[in-house]
């Protein structure tokens, strides 16, 4: 049967930026928010806007990767009319090679494409934190008869330098596409979330493939090569909360926006009145102990917390014991901090182990990663 | 060939809590914030490898099949095992008969089509890690007919006053009798039964047995009348009884201390529970939290002190809550106070407002209630 929409999630980049933290898992696995891997928020808006058939694109690290993805159960996308699957590099007749870019990954997986038939196709990125329902950017791509709609976000002109900025007539129609233009002259920024009517795709995607010269990129190939020739390419201005976590103090931030204190934000506005899925974990209660104190945070199921607690982002199975002080920090899962140890401005991998009387991080204002865990394990 | 083990959750002798059990079995109640009762007996057939799971329902059916719905989250492989909540239809039309051992003969077919050789029968009400592997085993080396898991203990006088103490000697069960709370010690049963399944038929084929209306009637009568080899099992891990709202509340609050509470929550046994997508729990920069547990989905702005929070409670900013279980969904509003109180799901407790019971005798608020 075909599809309306199929989504395509890239999820194949090691996100280097984020060091020890994708040493062994892909960015998008990567924990956030006490509870949550960042795809978890693409995958969660794609079950919210009753998409039901999404493919996950891996390559790097992706065994962890698919593993969590599983069959989609965790989002609900394994009922009777969904499909989800994970979609790796494969050996074929050619023989075996890598995605060579984002366009090159969807190329090479056209097989799958063709087989779901779909009308649109959704491009998306697996680091994303934003809750949306991908409704209004369908609408619209269909009011439009566009071939391609990109969702764009309103950065400050100052800031639009540093970002692939896209140039609209009135109508929103994009005339121009600027890669980090030294001069800007819009500030709708690319957030990399594309719709495309899958035949235009298709076709570019073959030509693309095609030229030894491309590298095959959605920002730097076929954006391009369609706005050359005059296609229907038009920008969904996109409202509410949305980041692009690529380096540790990034992801610290986003997590500090998901608290009470924070102007604006926190998760149950983010989340905006979207519900986002995840593992569950079969952990204890959590636990906030006789002497302990806990302000400003965020704290999931399973955490034990007999010290103090200020301003931070704590996972499940995290313990933080008597004595111990946690600030304007994020704990990932099984982090421990004993006694009498101090964590501020930090980022603790999962399983990190802070030994008693440590200290972890400082006031210089840089936000340190600290993934130690404890010798021998 | 191996013994195939079905598994039954039997929930016919569920303690009445008062209001807190008038529109849910105690085997659907909520307990710590974040689990039901009977997800701890279900994990103890998950952990044990037992996938065949058999829901025995007396009443409130409703709130039974909402918390465990397909059963998904219990089953290690989701096609070879079978899952059912079992109802007694005659039991509607003729409550006096809406009993376990009629429930487990009405639905007899689950034996055969599970090709079962024996079962295990265990309570919800009954909060304790049970491995039943080594209970199995000793099951089949002894070449008993029945095997009761039994507990001894030191406070018989005020616990476990609804079930039956045995008198075990070199492992046999000799007798049975009610726990008349007149000493201490003593060796009460767990109401876990293993069950060879040609005994099972034939309890559930003499009318004489049938007559009893209950399965813990029927055993002590096969123990009285020595007509069938009852093994005694003992259980040396972590067991309460939750059978009075008292006991509900203090044994709630008891596992606050982690020396108590690393009995329940061992390593190797997890409890699984029913995800309900909660984000985790956001505390505000006033909120001052001692001693409790809190589960996902709660804001928490103001005082916590020695108690159970659970999903999606608000406490709004200068409440206090203290010795306290509140329940799903309520609202605490800024200002108010609650001590020593129950407080069931989707209340709200408005500004200023003030509940405040006794130690010894919680309040208890209603499902729903606006308390001003």
């Amino acid at each position: 049967m075909a599809e309306k929409m199929v989504a395509m999630i890239l999820a194949g980049g090691k996100g280097t930026r984020l060091e020890a933290l994708t040493k062994k898992i892909a960015k998008p696995a990567v924990s956030f928010g006490a509870k949550y891997r960042i795809i978890d928020f693409p995958l969660s808006n794609c079950a919210n806007s009753g998409i039901r058939t999404v493919g996950v694109l891996m390559q790097y690290e992706s065994v962890g990767l698919e593993q969590y993805i599983g069959n989609g159960e965790k989002w609900g996308l394994n009922g009777v009319r969904s499909l989800t699957t994970t979609l790796t590099p494969r050996q074929t007749d050619e023989g075996l090679s890598w995605f060579k870019g984002t366009a090159d990954a969807i190329y090479c997986n056209i097989d799958f494409l063709d087989s779901c038939n779909p009308e649109y196709v959704l491009i998306l990125s697996g680091d994303h934190i934003y809750c949306t329902t991908y409704d209004g950017m369908l609408k619209e791509c269909e009011e439009h008869n566009a071939d391609c709609t990109i969702s764009v976000y309103q950065v400050p002109i100052e800031e639009a330098s540093r970002f692939g900025i896209l140039v609209t007539d009135e109508k929103q129609r994009i005339v121009e596409f600027q890669e980090k233009p030294a001069h800007p002259t819009s500030n709708l920024a690319s957030m990399g979330i594309y719709i495309f009517k899958y035949k235009t795709l298709r076709k570019y995607l073959v030509e693309d493939a095609k030229n030894p010269k491309s590298s095959h990129d959605f920002g730097n190939d076929i954006i391009p090569a369609m706005l050359k020739n005059q296609k229907r390419m038009y920008a969904y201005v996109y409202q509410g909360y949305w980041k692009d976590v690529g380096t540790i103090s990034s992801l610290h931030q986003a997590n500090m926006d998901l608290l009470l204190s924070t102007e604006e934000t926190n998760i149950q506005e983010i989340s905006n009145g979207n519900k986002i899925y995840s593992e569950d974990t079969p952990s204890r209660p959590q636990y906030i102990g006789k002497h302990a104190s806990v302000s400003d945070s965020l704290i999931n199921q399973g955490a034990v917390i007999y010290g103090d607690v200020k301003h931070s982002v704590i996972s499940n199975e995290v313990i933080v014991s008597e004595g111990a002080v946690v600030e304007n920090s994020v704990l990932m899962t099984g982090a421990r901090v004993k006694r009498n140890a101090v964590v501020k401005n930090a980022v603790l991998a999962p399983f990190a182990y802070v030994d008693r009387d440590e200290i972890v991080g400082d006031d210089s204002g840089k936000i340190v990663l600290y993934s130690k865990k404890k010798a021998g394990k | 060939m191996a013994n195939k083990v079905i598994g039954f959750l039997n929930l016919f002798d569920s303690p009445n809590l008062g209001a807190l059990t008038e529109k849910r079995t105690l085997a659907s109640t909520s307990f710590l914030g974040r689990f039901a009762f009977m997800d701890f007996a279900l994990s103890n057939f998950t952990n044990s490898g037992i996938d065949s799971i058999n829901v025995l329902v007396k009443d409130n059916f409703r709130s039974v099949s909402k918390h465990v719905g397909n059963m998904k989250t219990w089953v290690n492989n989701t096609k070879i095992a079978m899952q059912n909540i079992l109802v007694n239809e005659k039991g509607i039309r003729s409550p006096k008969d809406n009993t376990d051992l009629e429930c487990l003969l009405q639905n007899d077919w689950v034996l055969y089509e599970a090709k079962a050789d024996v079962v295990v029968i265990q309570p919800a009400h009954i909060i304790s890690p049970i491995d039943f592997r080594p209970i199995l085993e000793e099951h089949f080396e002894s070449d008993a007919d029945v095997t009761v898991v039994y507990k001894h203990i030191e406070n018989a006088d005020e616990s476990f006053r609804l079930n039956n103490v045995l008198k075990v000697k070199d492992g046999k069960v000799m007798s049975v009798k009610k726990n008349s709370g007149a000493s201490k010690e003593a060796d009460v049963s767990l109401e876990t039964y293993i069950i060879g399944v040609n005994t099972l038929q034939m309890i559930l084929h003499s009318s004489e047995l049938l007559k009893l209306k209950s399965l813990k009637k029927a055993v002590a009568k096969l123990v009285q009348e020595k007509s069938a080899r009852v093994h005694a099992y003992e259980h040396k891990g972590f067991a309460r009884c939750f059978d009075s709202l008292q006991h509900f509340v203090d044994y709630s609050f008891e596992l606050l201390d982690y020396e108590v509470a690393k009995d329940l929550f061992l390593n190797d046994w997890p409890i699984y529970t029913v995800t309900h997508n909660t984000p985790p729990t956001l505390y505000g920069p006033s909120a001052k939290v001692k001693n409790s547990f809190v589960a996902n989905g709660a804001v928490v702005e103001g005082k916590v002190k020695n108690s159970i929070i659970s999903r999606y409670v608000t406490i709004g900013k200068g409440a206090v809550i203290e010795d306290s279980v509140i329940l799903t969904g309520t609202y605490i509003d800024a200002g108010a106070v609650v001590k020593n109180a129950v407080v069931d799901k989707y209340s709200h407790v408005v500004k200023k407002a003030t509940i405040e019971g006794k130690k010894t005798s919680p309040v208890y608020v209603e499902q729903g209630t606006l308390v001003k």
